[in-house]
């Protein structure tokens, strides 16, 4: 099997937008270090929608975080690249990658209870962006934050209203909002319905793809839902461990899943028609991200365990144009 | 950021700018036309004829002008004219007359003449709580203008000390009395006849006062300065370090100034510091009545023998307090160097104490919080006392509590002080020990009567050996109180500062101030 | 909001109320006679009778409580007795000193102390932070007193910059008191400010507003900023009132003519009415204080309701 070569595209494909190459992030405190990020590898083509998989403590945040350049203090960049429409990500000067941020690159956050700032209102949440990146002024933006409101469903007379005026599911879509405020190039939703209810979260969902439809943004699905991941996207990434284990098109994976660990997940899935006394369960607990283990960082939890999983960590083989693994027993 | 650095910037700026100019007052300066006089404690009232401290009394004086002037010496004092030229008694050494100086004009141009006289002290005669009526003038009987200028004034009886009480009392324009009442101080309206007009008082900050150009005796008295500042600084530490910093020109400080402090002055030959020996004299007054240990005789002997006064100036005082025989002081007329000083016994005090019928209860040594190291001293005394055999305890408190036990006799001991005004005791005798305003319920007729005459006596060589006799009672019976030691007095005042006067009753003047270059280092 | 304002306002005279009534039996409980005190030591008892009565204390303490009462709402302050001026007369001369000296202390306080705050809160760890930490210790732990006798021996024995005492300098006056009063309160100011900060910028909504491309300074100064300045606001309102009612140290130190020791006299000679006004004012003072600063932080942050 050829590995797949990074820089190589299909014909059929569009442009590369975002190319992630070996990036390993790792964060340090006084107590541990904690390797996060351990050699991800990952492209998101022009208007393509890519969902990145996960429990939690993947690293599926932090890759989010690192390609707005946005990690905390103690977190240092080890090692890999980061390249935005084929600028060096790590490369750029503060303003540039400010520039980027809100307007070519825009982040939907996780909690909305949390990810809105309190003493400001809903409106002016949204008008910074407008103001900062197009140049409005206080009158034009605002009124443009309310138009993006009624977007999202919100009557836009609520611009002067404030986040604790609302309940969680309307507080992120002013976070949807905010996110589409610039038309961006990329929109990164990090687990944007996990403290929604499920009502709420079809909803949300709902909007999501519609925004995508009708403006053509490239799209970071960040979850740990597989069933967000087979409505909403058409690309899917595993992750594990701070690396990506399974990559391809969401039909050529969730269809015939060649890494153990995604095997698993879907596995675990409840299944409504098979008569299930016990929920499948993949044994043994996540990798601790501070002592990982050796080779392969999946080997004491995977069934077809060999030697040289434990010594060695495979890399990325190609199975097919929409399927890759980082398995060795796919190995030939 | 940048925009944060140039607003730091220029505010920096600003700050330096404000303080870049340099001080008024350069104590380099060869003439000086203003002097800032610091006193620790706030002028509380402009009051001429009620000043409760002595800075009030040095602006009314400086301002305000009495009849006649003295050197403060007691019975032994000079008089010198003032706005008064000429005085003479009666026969019955009760009524006083006097012939008023022509030509003088007030402030404002009034003219000064007999009727200002009148309106004064018939305001002593009114207001019984005036503090210069209660000091000196308990015994005013009337006042009446002649003419124009000339006043007879009457007492109740002839005293030995009617001239100091009338140097004591400054004059002010009864026209301002009759329109203004109190407001001529209270909305601070004050004129005089003095060389010294005042200007404004800021309450808790100084009091100002300008030259008077006019002034009647100005061949006399013509000083170079012009302006002449109260200023009032009650944290005697920082205000000697503004004094150093040439803020002030001299700092007088009530009770003077302490030994620890006045190191600060070390290397600042500019400054002088001056030493009196005050009539400021502590005691220890006794209630001799009632279930008061001491008002058994034993007890207050034993007393007097238990205490070490030596031991407490040298400690607590540092030297700066001194001993005498007696109530009449060294520096006083009447001081009688035959009588015994003091004597420290233990042994004595232990047998005396052994023949009272003190039954050995708890007696507390009383002072006020407000009398300076008072809480040092009572602290040593219980010691030495507890030491032959009585059982006390000190306990130091506010000045309006003590005054509250001693107006009841509410008491067995208590530790004060007491400043001989105009240097002589008829206002002890009067107070503390005639009308017993403490209450020592002290029942020895023949000493009240030996006071009596004392009062009323005016021939001094009599007075004087009056004076001694009554020593020598109040030594034998050692009641009401018995003398500890007086009180040595350090203030500070700039070499080129000449003029001011610091008397030993601890009064001072500034009315003929002036500044020296030649003396200033 | 109207509401809130008028209820406020009641409570205000309630309290007033409470604090006169305190500030009334306080003075009294503390023992001591004014009349005697006026007197002097040599008065008869007959003389003392008098001028209590002249002053109206022989009647019961209720008479007296609504005489005073009485008096105060018709705008009488009654009578000092160790000064013997009207009350009103003394604590209008004194009051705007306090005031000046308090506003300037608290403005260029906050001034130095709020943006500090911040720049330490943004940048824990670093030299800056290590410094506004140390200026807060000193503030704080350092006596007012001794502050006051190395800055005056410092710039004005030393250097002869500045003037020591009194208030003529014009503005060369204001500067070693505002230090000496300044650096404690900015301490705490200081103090606050970082700690709000270092809150807040842990919070998830300041990386979304990074994440919006915003810069920096504007995301501190501003969105963090906002979040952290509630307890900021209360802190400098409570200070200021204890200002108002007149700092005793600093003002007797640089003989600044204010409140501060006019308490002290009076209460020393059981000047009733002066001790009365005086509590009476700092309550008011600070009932005032509190209701301004509980408007302006419920205007800054919204979630704080006015109930």
């Amino acid at each position: 099997m050829e590995e797949m070569k990074k820089t190589q595209v299909s014909s059929e494909e569009k442009e590369v937008l975002v190319e992630i190459k070996d990036l390993s992030v790792t964060y340090k405190s006084e107590r541990a270090t904690v390797y996060a990020l351990n050699g991800v590898n990952l492209v998101i083509h022009k208007g393509e929608s890519l969902g990145l998989v996960g429990e939690t403590g993947a690293g599926k945040t932090t890759t989010a975080i690192s390609l707005l350049r946005l990690l905390p203090r103690n977190a240092t960049i080890t090692g890999g690249s980061i390249y935005y429409d084929g600028e060096s990500v790590m490369d750029m000067t503060e303003k540039q990658i400010r520039q980027k941020r809100g307007d070519k690159i825009a982040m939907i956050f996780q909690n909305p209870l949390t990810s809105l700032n309190p003493v400001f209102t809903v409106g002016e949440q949204i008008a910074v962006l407008l103001r900062v990146h197009r140049g409005m002024n206080r009158r034009e933006a605002m009124k443009a934050a309310g138009e993006l409101l009624e977007q999202v469903g919100i009557a836009s007379y609520r611009t002067g209203d404030y986040p604790g005026q609302f309940s969680g599911g309307m507080r992120q879509r002013v976070g949807i909002a905010a996110g589409i405020a610039c038309n961006p190039e990329l929109l990164i939703a990090d687990e944007p319905t996990t403290a929604l209810d499920v009502t709420i979260q079809a909803q949300i969902l709902e909007l999501m793809a519609d925004l995508q439809k009708k403006r053509k943004t490239s799209l970071l699905m960040i979850t740990h839902n597989l069933g967000i991941i087979s409505e909403l996207c058409q690309k899917v990434a595993v992750m594990y461990a701070g690396r990506i284990i399974e990559y391809g098109t969401v039909k050529e994976v969730f269809a015939h899943p060649a890494h153990p660990y995604t095997r698993g997940l879907l596995e675990a899935l409840p299944n409504l028609e098979k008569k299930q006394e016990r929920l499948h369960a993949i044994p043994g607990l996540i990798a601790d991200s501070q002592n990982l283990p050796s080779g392969c960082h999946f080997h004491p939890r995977c069934e077809h365990c060999t030697k040289r999983c434990e010594k060695e960590r495979p890399e990325m083989i190609r199975l097919n144009d929409d399927h890759y693994v980082a398995c060795f027993a796919h190995e030939e | 950021m940048k925009k944060l650095f140039v607003f730091m910037l220029a505010v920096l700026m600003a700050v330096t700018m404000m303080t870049g100019c340099g001080k008024e007052n350069d104590p380099k300066e060869p003439a000086k036309e203003v002097l800032n006089i610091g006193l620790n404690s706030n002028i509380v009232g402009l009051d001429p004829l009620n000043g409760s401290s002595n800075g009030a009394r040095a602006y009314a004086y400086a301002v305000f002008e009495p009849l006649i002037e003295y050197d403060h010496e007691g019975t032994n004092s000079k008089y010198t004219p003032c706005l008064a030229t000429e005085w003479s008694v009666a026969d019955d050494n009760m009524t006083w007359t006097f012939k008023l100086r022509e030509g003088i004009k007030f402030h404002n141009g009034e003219p000064f003449t007999s009727a200002d006289v009148v309106a004064t002290y018939t305001r002593l005669l009114n207001e019984k709580s005036l503090n210069v009526r209660s000091s000196y003038w308990t015994y005013l009987d009337s006042v009446e203008a002649v003419d124009d200028y000339t006043v007879k004034i009457k007492t109740t009886q002839p005293f030995a000390t009617t001239l100091i009480s009338v140097a004591m009392t400054p004059i002010m324009p009864d026209e301002a009395m009759a329109e203004f009442g109190e407001d001529f101080w209270n909305a601070q309206k004050l004129y005089g006849t003095g060389p010294w007009k005042f200007v404004e008082w800021v309450d808790g900050a100084y009091l100002h006062l300008v030259k008077n150009d006019d002034y009647w005796n100005k061949s006399a008295y013509n000083p170079a300065v012009k302006d002449l500042y109260f200023r009032f600084l009650t944290e005697v530490s920082t205000a000697i370090t503004s004094h150093i910093s040439g803020d002030l020109d001299a700092y007088i400080v009530n009770g003077g100034i302490s030994r620890d402090l006045q190191s600060m002055y070390k290397g600042h030959d500019e400054i002088e510091l001056i030493t009196t020996e005050t009539q400021n004299w502590i005691y220890l007054g006794y209630h001799c009545a009632g279930d008061s240990a001491f008002a058994d005789y034993y007890a207050r002997a034993a007393v007097d023998y238990a205490l070490n006064r030596q031991l407490i100036c040298d400690t607590i005082f540092s030297g700066d307090a001194k001993l005498s025989n007696g109530v009449v002081l060294p520096s006083l007329d009447g001081y009688d160097p035959t009588i015994p000083a003091y004597e420290y016994n233990p042994e004595k005090a232990k047998e005396l104490l052994a023949k009272s019928n003190y039954d050995g209860h708890e007696i507390t040594i009383y002072t006020s919080t407000s009398l300076a190291k008072g809480k040092d001293q009572i602290l040593e005394i219980s010691q030495e006392l507890n030491a032959v055999g009585f059982n006390t305890k000190a306990e130091a408190i506010e000045s309006a509590k003590l005054t509250e036990i001693r107006k009841a006799g509410n008491y067995e001991v208590f530790l004060m002080n007491d400043n001989l005004m105009g240097a002589d005791l008829s206002k002890y005798l009067s107070m503390k020990v005639l009308t017993d305003a403490h209450k020592h319920e002290y029942d020895n007729p023949e000493m009240m009567e030996l006071v009596d005459k004392i009062l009323t006596e005016l021939d001094i060589p009599k007075r004087n050996e009056m004076l001694g006799q009554f020593v020598r009672m109040m030594r034998e019976t050692s009641a009401p109180h018995t003398v500890l030691y007086y009180l040595v007095q350090t203030e500070a005042i700039n070499k080129g500062v000449v003029g001011i006067e610091m008397w030993k009753d601890t009064m001072f003047s500034v009315k003929y101030i002036d500044y020296d270059p030649a003396k200033a280092k | 909001m109207v509401k809130y304002i008028f209820k406020r306002l009641g409570q205000t005279v309630i309290v007033l109320f409470f604090v006169s009534v305190i500030a009334f039996l306080l003075i009294r409980l503390a023992g001591g006679n004014p009349a005697l005190l006026l007197a002097g030591d040599g008065a008869t008892d007959a003389e003392i009778a008098e001028i209590e009565r002249s002053l109206g204390l022989d009647q019961p303490l209720v008479v007296q409580y609504f005489k005073y009462i009485g008096n105060i709402l018709r705008g009488d302050l009654g009578r000092s007795t160790s000064y013997g001026m009207p009350v009103a007369n003394l604590i209008l001369s004194r009051f705007p000193n306090t005031l000046k000296l308090a506003s300037v202390t608290v403005l260029f306080g906050c001034i130095l102390a709020i943006p500090l705050g911040i720049i330490a809160g943004s940048h824990q760890g670093t030299v800056i932070d290590f410094f506004a930490t140390l200026f807060a210790l000193l503030g704080q732990s350092m006596a007012n007193m001794w502050k006051a006798v190395v800055f005056i021996y410092i710039f004005s024995v030393w250097l002869g910059w500045l003037p020591s005492i009194g208030m003529e300098g014009g503005i060369k006056s204001y500067v070693l008191p505002v230090m000496t009063l300044g650096w404690q309160m900015s301490a705490q100011v200081t103090r606050i400010s970082r700690s709000g900060m270092i809150d807040t910028l842990h919070e998830d909504f300041i990386t979304a507003t990074y994440a919006k491309g915003i810069h920096p300074l504007v995301v501190r100064w501003k969105y963090a900023f906002k979040n952290a300045v509630c307890p900021v606001i209360t802190l400098v309102g409570m200070r200021f009132g204890t200002m108002l009612a007149g700092t005793i140290i600093v003002e007797a130190i640089f003989s600044w003519p204010g409140l501060g020791q006019l308490l002290n006299t009076a209460v020393n000679q059981r000047d009733y009415a002066l001790v009365q006004a005086l509590l009476l004012l700092s309550g008011a003072m600070f009932a005032i204080i509190n209701f301004a600063v509980d408007i302006i932080n419920s205007l800054v942050d919204p979630r704080i309701k006015l109930r």
